[in-house]
């Protein structure tokens, strides 16, 4: 496949079984226009490594909202954005993070669960 | 670990969604020790929350001549008369009052004159659709997840996938369940236990659920003895977004242009084939008709090179189209992410939405084992053979209500704990040792993959049009997957979130039940409803007015017997 039809996705990552301090680790995986954020790392998921988690539920665009993110700088939800060409992703700020992209979404802390569009 | 204390409730609802909520926040009226087990985030699992716009209830609103009887026809007549009547019956007077409970717990909806407003739907004879904007669905889950919140005795129990039920009838229920967050074992003992988990249109490839709607608690159910009804009914959802994608507007978010106002459907030919099909079909025809006419135009070739047809509105006046689909910003929306549907027609297709099967429960909500209830789509006989847009949100209300009454009700009048620890043990040891040939395994086949294969498979061998030859088939290749991952399958060894085991049991779950759809689909020999076979195209009273039911055998095997549907309410013209 071409450079130019690939997109390089950076997500920060942690295991505390493993180690107590986050790391990015990059993916190449292919771009396509109609995918979104969530696609891309259901695509990760599936063809590159199985251990990353996050969370997805409806993957409709806005209905759930628990997959909610940081991408680029920027919160947003990852099912309602088209992937793009390089992606930072990063867990929910705000939130303390569990392993990789999972954030602490327990009741009493999902009031500020708002995606700033 | 496995020697956990078991959490010793009254009830317990497996499924946080719409119907488990109600089910729980009913039983917590009767009885103090409720507990609500969800495999997602709290008040953020299955579908309700992706309902967008109908609830239906025959209020009366915006014609004072519906009432509940309309109400029970049209939904009989749209199920083709395979409902169980008695309970369309209470489905049907009870949805008013359970939407003013929503009322009362602070949920909003869309008013005219100082009353809910009330729209038309296809298949139903009177307005009585209520809504909330575009968002009704995440308004309602809204609300019960607040009103949840504010119900101490309610017990959550969220991020946790119950894998194995132990039913006794005699004594407690058991569920066992893992939690996402550390891969532990979680004991529930309960003296009733209702089973809220939704259906599984994710065993196919097109569909319009959440992911987690994997058939698990009807999976669960069937294994531990629980007759399963009209299992052959998969619900297609005639008009789905295909090309451009529309995120943020929904799967079904194109057929609001063919509610709203009507459009036009047409062939990569450029022919209008509902029109010729069935004049007038635009508050007609359901959504099976509509399923499988587009379906056929798809197979036959004259589909999109996206695998869909064209929906267009364009020949609408524009002002007509922007304040007609101005109601929740639609038109705007759709702007935004660039279609302009007074410009330009829209791909759709056809995707698997709903299932009409599931647990055959009776007017409590009690299935054949005594202390195991179900409401929501998990329960089979309130939709028939089909159902009708905008009853299952409403439905749910009530199912899930009654089912939780009725298990509390139950829970108070037995006394028994403790008892069956010892087959508790032994089906600890067994998920254990399952689980650890998982994880121990290098190689294999990867649980996502096996998900995928079933979707397809499924897709192929029992979608929209179904034929006997291609069922058989779609058997054989579903036994022979359900060999290979006995064998084979592998998941992750992290323990934290572990995205890999929860889809491990889902892709064993969504074996199960696709394999008892084939079963009841090749038994049913005619076409009714959401049912279509290109072998027995016709639908025929005489030998087919039954309901096919399904239990486990004792050699683990599928019983299949069929009961007459008893038409108390009503019957069909001749």
């Amino acid at each position: 496949m071409k450079e130019q039809n690939m997109s390089i996705v950076r997500i920060l990552r942690l295991d505390p079984d493993k180690n107590p301090s986050p790391y990015f680790q990059e993916f190449i995986i292919p771009f396509e226009r109609e995918s979104t954020i969530l696609d891309s790392l259901y695509y990760i998921y599936w063809h590159l490594d199985g251990s990353l988690a996050f969370r997805g539920s409806c993957f409709a665009g806005g209905w759930c909202n628990v997959c909610t993110l940081k991408v680029n700088g920027k919160v947003l939800l990852p099912c309602k954005h088209f992937m793009q060409k390089e992606m930072v992703i990063e867990p929910l700020p705000g939130y303390p993070v569990l392993r990789d992209l999972i954030v602490d979404l327990s009741p009493s802390r999902q009031k500020k669960l708002k995606p700033q569009e | 670990m496995l020697k956990a204390e078991p959490f010793d409730l009254d009830v317990l609802v497996i499924g946080g969604g719409g119907a488990g909520a109600m089910a729980a926040l009913w039983a917590a009226k009767e009885v103090p020790r409720v507990g609500l087990a969800e495999k997602g985030v709290f008040g953020k699992s299955g579908c309700t929350s992706m309902g967008a716009f109908s609830i239906c209830a025959a209020f009366g609103y915006a014609d004072p001549a519906d009432n509940s009887r309309k109400h029970l026809e049209d939904t009989i007549k749209g199920g083709q008369f395979l409902n169980d009547q008695e309970l369309v019956d209470l489905y049907t007077r009870e949805a008013p009052e359970r939407i003013q409970e929503l009322i009362s717990y602070g949920a909003r909806f869309d008013m005219e004159n100082g009353r809910l407003k009330q729209v038309m739907m296809p298949g139903h004879s009177f307005p009585r659709a209520c809504h909330y904007d575009r968002r009704t669905g995440p308004m309602i889950m809204g609300t019960l997840a607040r009103k949840l919140k504010k119900t101490p005795s309610i017990r959550r129990f969220a991020e946790v996938m119950v894998v194995d039920l132990l039913l006794q009838p005699e004594g407690p229920h058991y569920a066992v369940g893992i939690r996402w967050a550390d891969s532990s074992f979680i004991i529930f003992r309960a003296k009733a236990i209702v089973v809220t988990t939704g259906g599984g249109a994710q065993i196919y490839k097109n569909n319009t659920t959440s992911l987690d709607n994997t058939g698990d608690g009807i999976s669960l159910m069937f294994q531990a003895g629980v007759e399963l009804s009209d299992m052959e009914f998969v619900q297609f959802y005639p008009t789905t977004v295909c090309s451009p994608k529309l995120p943020g507007l929904g799967p079904t978010a194109t057929a609001f242009l063919r509610i709203r106002t009507g459009a036009r459907l047409y062939n990569a030919l450029g022919e209008d084939f509902m029109d010729k099909k069935m004049p007038g079909w635009r508050f007609r025809a359901t959504r099976d008709l509509l399923s499988q006419a587009i379906y056929k135009e798809i197979i036959e070739g004259r589909g999109t090179p996206k695998g869909g047809v064209y929906m267009d509105i364009t020949h609408l006046p524009p002002e007509k189209i922007e304040k007609e689909y101005a109601i929740g910003s639609y038109y705007k929306k759709l702007l935004q992410v660039g279609v302009d549907i007074s410009k330009r027609p829209i791909e759709t297709k056809v995707s698997a939405h709903f299932f009409m099967g599931g647990a055959r429960v009776n007017a409590r909500g009690e299935t054949n084992v005594p202390g195991l209830y179900a409401g929501g789509e998990a329960t089979a006989g309130y939709h028939g053979a089909n159902r009708l847009g905008g009853n299952a949100l409403s439905e749910i209300l009530v199912s899930g209500s009654r089912a939780g009454k009725f298990a509390a009700l139950r829970a108070k009048a037995v006394s028994e704990e403790g008892k069956g620890e010892e087959a508790l043990e032994g089906r600890l040891e067994a998920l254990k040792e399952r689980i650890a040939r998982w994880r121990a395994r290098a190689g294999g086949l990867r649980p996502v993959e096996g998900k995928k294969r079933v979707q397809d498979l499924m897709w192929e061998k029992a979608g929209v049009v179904r034929q006997g030859s291609k069922m058989r088939e779609g058997l054989d290749s579903l036994r022979a997957l359900k060999e290979e991952a006995e064998r084979s399958l592998m998941i992750c060894p992290e323990r934290r979130y572990n995205r890999e085991l929860f889809d491990a049991f889902e892709f064993f779950h969504m074996i199960r039940v696709s394999s008892l759809i084939l079963l009841a689909a090749l038994t049913r020999e005619e076409s009714r409803g959401a049912h279509y076979r290109e072998d027995f195209p016709l639908p025929d009273n005489a030998r087919w007015l039954v309901n096919i039911l399904l239990k486990r055998s004792e050699d683990e095997g599928v019983k299949a017997r069929t009961e007459k549907v008893k038409l108390t309410h009503l019957s069909p013209e001749k």
